[in-house]
């Protein structure tokens, strides 16, 4: 009996060693855990486009989760659009936390600011957001997937004089890094062609554009290119409709929101602008699901354009890290490889600057609808 | 790898005890509401910036930086030469909008809002301060000197009629003090430092632009000369240390990534507001801004 009971328990014993040995040699292997720091304004004049962002490379993240073989942590840090406090950010990020990939920046001052550093510590840097052409020569290790200014502005200049047969255009422009970029462009590609007749700035948070848009009617142009936001430009619209200043009026991807609706009405009637292939509303796959998934994980829609970006960034990211594991150069080198990623952005290629040129396709605004314009 | 964290953190507590000792200066010692001093900071960095991107060496470009700053600070005494208290803050504050807007719409020399990128790092007598480790010694030794100057001041008997005249001007020039050339040297001395400041700033972060010299940079600074207590530098200096870390400690609380913005702040300011709850004078405030 005593015997018995003996044997039994070196038995049960037994066997629990060898199941636990089992369990050592064929558990499927865990792949090291990696950091990847998040540098955004979440907090702020800018906080609407950092969150958004956020709630994109959240969701990205949640499916990543499932995904066995990749095992990645996000630490966020808040850069406030400030560039002082963006090198901090970065700077715990990479010497505390020791990330050696950083997703980062809305405001291209604080993306500037970083630039130097993760250059030096060959860091690789994917911004979802900043504009600024600066970028694009700040360095090697540092990539972004939002449209480049250049892309869309000289589209919509093309379609100007080509489709609309137009020479004299205003331009309006917020008076800011984006502003003054999107105006430079536009005018170095319009004056190959036309003659661009007057320029005026306003400040961001501006309401009275009067003085502006009569300055411009005294030019008569035949149209007004506007580079900024929606909230100024749909009042600029406004009021010009209000003083007679009947043009045709262009514009980027900033303009397309239901503020534009509610704030200039009938007068947003025939706008032409740019906008990423990013549509809530597209039939295409992959969109109609991340927007599902957005829908039900946040209970709204993904308003910025942002969202997407960062969503697309963070499962860019993922791809290249399952092919290289935490080899940054390889990452790298992947990164400049990626090629056509159906993106839920658009097709996402880095170019040798590590740029992407998205496609862009040209909207208007019929009956109250935004709607994709249709070229004769 | 840890220490490249806290060199970064006391290259900004040196630029910044530079920038909030010279404030203390104009505030504390001499009792002028000085809201315009991040505009010499701006003037500072932007003339450190644009010398040396034009191969000017630091060292030029460096005093140039405090100097130019400095005519500046000469300048809003003479035009700020009848304004008192309130008045006085407003008119600097609006110094500080309009150099801002140069900054911002004098595009062919500031490049406007896209900044100036790609400030070299400075370098004294064929030595490059490349590294952040030798940029911190740089940076230590100038705020030490500056230190040492604004205390020799005052101490001296120019310091004592600059608290004179804070404490009651009519009385001092009853004294036969010409009390407006007094606040006209401490403003300009003010100024110079904070030039130099912003030349640090400038060559340390390497980018520079308007954004980073609005009245929102304005605060943290006038936070801790209020915080540290008017007319004490100890006690500044002790606020630029805590004001600067306290952000960065706030970093290591483990707060849910959806609040961790707002979170911080929000802690932020409420460990401000206990601080002023308990020490109602700052640190080691000698007198109250009236």
């Amino acid at each position: 009996m005593m015997k018995n009971k003996q044997f039994g328990m070196v038995l049960t014993f037994l066997i629990i060693v060898i199941l636990v040995i089992n369990l050592i040699i064929f558990m499927p292997k865990q792949k090291e855990e990696i950091k990847i720091g998040v540098i955004l304004p979440l907090s702020g004049n800018a906080a609407v486009y950092g969150v958004s962002a956020k709630e994109g490379i959240d969701l990205a993240l949640e499916e990543l989760s499932t995904d066995e073989s990749i095992k990645i942590k996000l630490i966020y840090e808040d850069s406030q659009c400030n560039s002082e406090k963006a090198v901090s950010a970065a700077r715990k990020l990479i010497n505390v936390n020791k990330v050696k990939i950083i997703i980062g920046h809305i405001c291209s001052n604080a993306a500037m600011a970083v630039a130097p550093i993760v250059e030096e510590n060959k860091v690789i840097l994917l911004s979802p957001g900043a504009s600024s052409t600066d970028l694009t020569n700040a360095g090697d290790y540092i990539f972004r997937n939002r449209q480049t200014i250049s892309g869309e502005v000289s589209k919509i200049a093309e379609i100007a004089y080509k489709k609309f047969d137009i020479n004299k255009v205003a331009i309006i422009y917020v008076n800011n890094e984006y502003g003054v970029n999107a105006k430079g462009i536009f005018k170095t590609e319009f004056e190959e062609e036309g003659q661009i007749v007057s320029t005026e700035a306003y400040e961001q948070d501006a309401t009275d554009f009067k003085t502006q848009l009569t300055k411009i009617k005294q030019q008569e142009p035949e149209a007004i290119f506007l580079a900024g936001y929606i909230k100024e430009s749909a009042i600029i619209i406004k009021q010009a409709t209000e003083l007679g200043l009947e043009t045709q009026f262009f514009s980027t991807l900033g303009i397309e929101g239901q503020e534009l609706l509610d704030t200039a009405g009938e007068s947003a009637e025939g706008i032409i602008y740019t906008a990423p292939m990013f549509d809530v509303k597209s039939d295409e796959r992959i969109i109609k699901e991340f927007v599902n998934k957005y829908k039900i994980k946040y209970e709204k829609e993904p308003t910025y354009v942002f969202a997407a970006n960062g969503y697309d960034a963070l499962k860019i990211l993922a791809l290249n890290i399952k092919k290289c594991d935490t080899n940054t150069e390889c990452i790298k080198k992947e990164l400049y490889n990626t090629k056509n990623y159906p993106g839920v952005s658009g097709t996402t290629t880095f170019d040798e600057n590590g740029d992407v040129n998205k496609p862009v396709m040209i909207k208007t605004v019929k009956n109250g609808q935004f709607v994709p314009y249709e070229t004769k | 790898m840890i220490e490249a964290y806290f060199i970064h953190l006391l290259i900004l507590i040196g630029i910044y005890i530079i920038l909030a000792i010279s404030l203390q200066l104009t505030i504390g010692f001499t009792g002028l509401l000085n809201l315009g001093h991040i505009a010499f900071f701006a003037i500072g960095a932007y003339t450190a910036a644009l010398l040396t991107l034009n191969g000017t060496p630091f060292i030029i470009a460096f005093l140039l930086a405090g100097i130019f700053a400095m005519i500046f600070g000469f300048l809003l005494s003479f035009l700020t030469k009848k304004l008192k208290g309130d008045y006085l803050a407003l008119a600097t504050l609006a110094f500080t909008f309009v150099i801002y807007s140069i900054a911002l719409n004098w595009t062919g020399l500031t490049r406007g809002p896209l900044g100036l990128p790609g400030i070299p790092k400075p370098s004294l007598f064929g030595f490059g301060f490349s590294s952040n480790f030798s940029f911190l010694i740089l940076t230590l030794i100038i705020a030490l000197i500056s230190y040492f100057i604004i205390k020799k001041i005052v101490n001296s008997p120019f310091g004592k009629v600059l608290e004179a005249i804070r404490d009651d001007e009519l009385a001092t020039k009853v004294l036969g003090k010409n009390t407006f050339k007094m606040k006209s040297y401490a403003l300009a001395i003010s100024a110079f430092f904070a030039g130099i400041a912003g030349s640090l700033y400038a060559h340390y972060i390497t980018f520079i632009d308007p954004s980073s010299f609005t009245l929102l940079q304005l605060i943290p600074i006038l936070v801790i000369v209020i915080v540290g207590g008017l007319a004490s530098l100890k006690g500044t200096i002790i606020a630029t240390i805590v004001l600067i870390l306290l952000p960065e400690l706030l970093r290591f609380v483990g707060f849910p990534s959806s609040v961790v913005g707002p979170a911080r702040q929000i802690l932020y300011a409420l460990i401000l507001i206990l601080i002023l709850i308990y020490k109602p004078k700052g640190f080691y405030g000698k007198v109250e801004l009236e």
